[in-house]
């Protein structure tokens, strides 16, 4: 199994927390000092447990409104989870198994340790030393997280990645960790030790509304043993007719073993939709301004890299989406992050050695309204 | 004077997303404009009057719109118990006004949500606003 793999569980522990605090510290904005205003950043963290699915997600905006203070920010938090089984009905426990808030803190609750991996909103806390460690409850949900997440991989750092609107956006990508720790929502307490995670960290200047759209996911495998894991993302304009950047990086154990580049890369989607009965949105008070079940979600998602000897194909298959609502700053819309459960096949050859996995998915699509 | 019911929530919303999110009160008051508005909620009965300029509270006249609900439908809306055709059809929110009013009446209320969440303070206004009972302070 790759958590028993002696470079990972020796030596290269400490090698990969090196390279994490080297690489994913937290940015900061340089408005607070006469920089530019806009910059973003957030970091984001993805649980695939047995029975739920559950997104944190830490994020630091630039309060760009008019007669803002200068380096005056919005911290926000954003949970989103997805019991299997759970009751559905809105409201309370959401409708296919889904609940979560965004959550916007003051400006005096948030302490940020800018060059660390370090920060507090109010009571909530994210912290790295050799792992990730993630305190989170909610105020107006019953939801309360105390995870620690194990790196398993090195981390990609992908800087200079092109928009339209303004100077690349960067991304730090941990696409495999091991957790332990809870999560309890309202009175079911889940023990996720073991379960498999995702994390990245992205941060650029750009305003929520601006020409730009994404679709990203990763995949990781069933089964522990399998050595393998993908991401892939695809950013374009907002009208999706131009591909700003397009990538796969594929690890092996803890290395990071091939990225297949804008060209090398193809992306093909069904020409239907993932329809749900119903769709949950949060914040919530935002569904009233985009309302309706049709999410903007493929029924099916395959991408094929090709260069030099070697090749991949990813085939996701959604299977559930939930949507996180955030307020245009450009306009009176609402930037939609579709957050789709996936299945995915990964099939290829890399450096001459097969690859063939079946695993699970979380993918975001952005929309507007 | 701060009640805590409906009237003194929406009026001090109003005077929050003037200040934190002026664009979005510009284009509320904008969809809205030369437009009477008569909102019956649990007890509170205010008549509200658009211009571009702004919104006041009026002392009666004929509404182009009028609306009727209660803090319950009012927070099933917001917390997305129900969605806004569900609520109109079950009768938990009442709108009486011509085709025409009640299309803009929508544009302005969604221009109201989009106002309300772009604007910090409000949220702390919604918390206080659920913490009251119909029949508080009267």
């Amino acid at each position: 199994m790759l958590k028993a793999d002696p470079d990972v569980a020796g030596g290269r522990a400490g090698h990969l927390a090196a390279a994490i605090a080297m690489t994913d510290f937290l940015r900061r904005s340089p408005s607070s000092i006469g920089g530019q205003a806009g910059h973003k950043e957030w970091q984001h963290f993805a649980i695939l447990a047995r029975d739920v699915d559950l997104l944190v997600n830490f994020s630091l905006c630039d309060d760009v409104r008019p007669g803002a203070e200068p380096g005056a920010e919005t911290p926000r938090i954003v949970v989103l989870v997805r019991e299997r089984g759970a009751a559905s009905g809105r409201g309370g426990v959401a409708a296919c198994g889904w609940d979560g808030d965004v959550e916007s803190f003051r400006r005096r609750d948030a302490i940020v340790r800018g060059g660390a991996l370090d920060l507090d909103l109010a009571h909530n806390r994210l912290r790295f030393d050799d792992a990730f460690h993630v305190d989170v409850a909610l105020g107006d949900r019953p939801i309360r997280i105390a995870l620690r997440l194990r790196p398993l991989t090195m981390p990609a750092f992908v800087p200079g990645i092109p928009m339209l609107d303004g100077p690349p956006l960067s991304w730090v990508v941990v696409p495999r960790l091991e957790v332990t720790g809870t999560l309890a929502i309202g009175d079911r307490d889940y023990a996720l030790d073991g379960a498999p995670a995702y994390h990245d960290h992205n941060w650029g200047h750009f305003l929520w509304g601006h020409d730009v759209a994404w679709e990203w996911g990763f995949v990781l495998p069933d089964d522990a043993a399998v050595p393998w894991c993908v991401t892939f993302v695809r950013l374009t304009n907002r009208a999706r007719t131009l591909a700003l950047a397009h990538k796969v990086l594929v690890w092996r154990g803890a290395d990071l073993v091939r990225v297949f580049r804008e060209g090398e890369v193809r992306a093909e989607t069904a020409l239907g939709y993932l329809r749900r009965p119903s769709l949950f949105k949060i914040p919530r008070a935002l569904a009233l301004t985009a309302p309706g079940s049709l999410a903007d979600v493929p029924a099916w998602m395959e991408t094929r890299a090709v260069a030099d000897a070697d090749r991949l194909e990813c085939r996701s298959e959604p299977f559930d989406v939930a949507q996180v609502l955030i307020p245009s700053e450009t306009e009176l819309g609402v930037t939609i992050f579709n957050e789709v459960a996936a299945r995915t096949h990964v099939r290829g050859r890399i450096a001459g050695e097969a690859v063939e996995f079946s695993g699970r998915s979380i993918m975001e699509f952005i929309r507007h309204a | 004077m701060r009640d805590g019911g409906f009237a003194s929530f929406l009026l001090e919303s109003f005077a929050l997303m003037g200040s934190e999110a002026p664009g979005a009160y510009a284009e509320l008051c904008g969809r809205l404009a030369r437009r009477r508005v008569r909102l019956i909620v649990d007890g509170d009965d205010l008549t509200l009057e658009f211009t571009r300029r702004g919104v006041a509270a009026v002392a009666g006249g004929p509404p182009s719109i009028e609306v009727r609900a209660t803090q319950r439908s009012i927070l099933d809306l917001v917390d997305a118990r129900r969605t806004l055709v569900e609520s109109v059809l079950a009768d938990e929110i009442e709108l009486r006004g011509a085709p025409e009013d009640l299309l803009v009446f929508h544009e302005g209320l969604m221009a109201y949500v989009h106002g309300a969440v772009r604007a910090p303070s409000v949220a702390d206004l919604l918390r206080s606003y659920r913490s009251h009972r119909p029949g508080d302070c009267r």
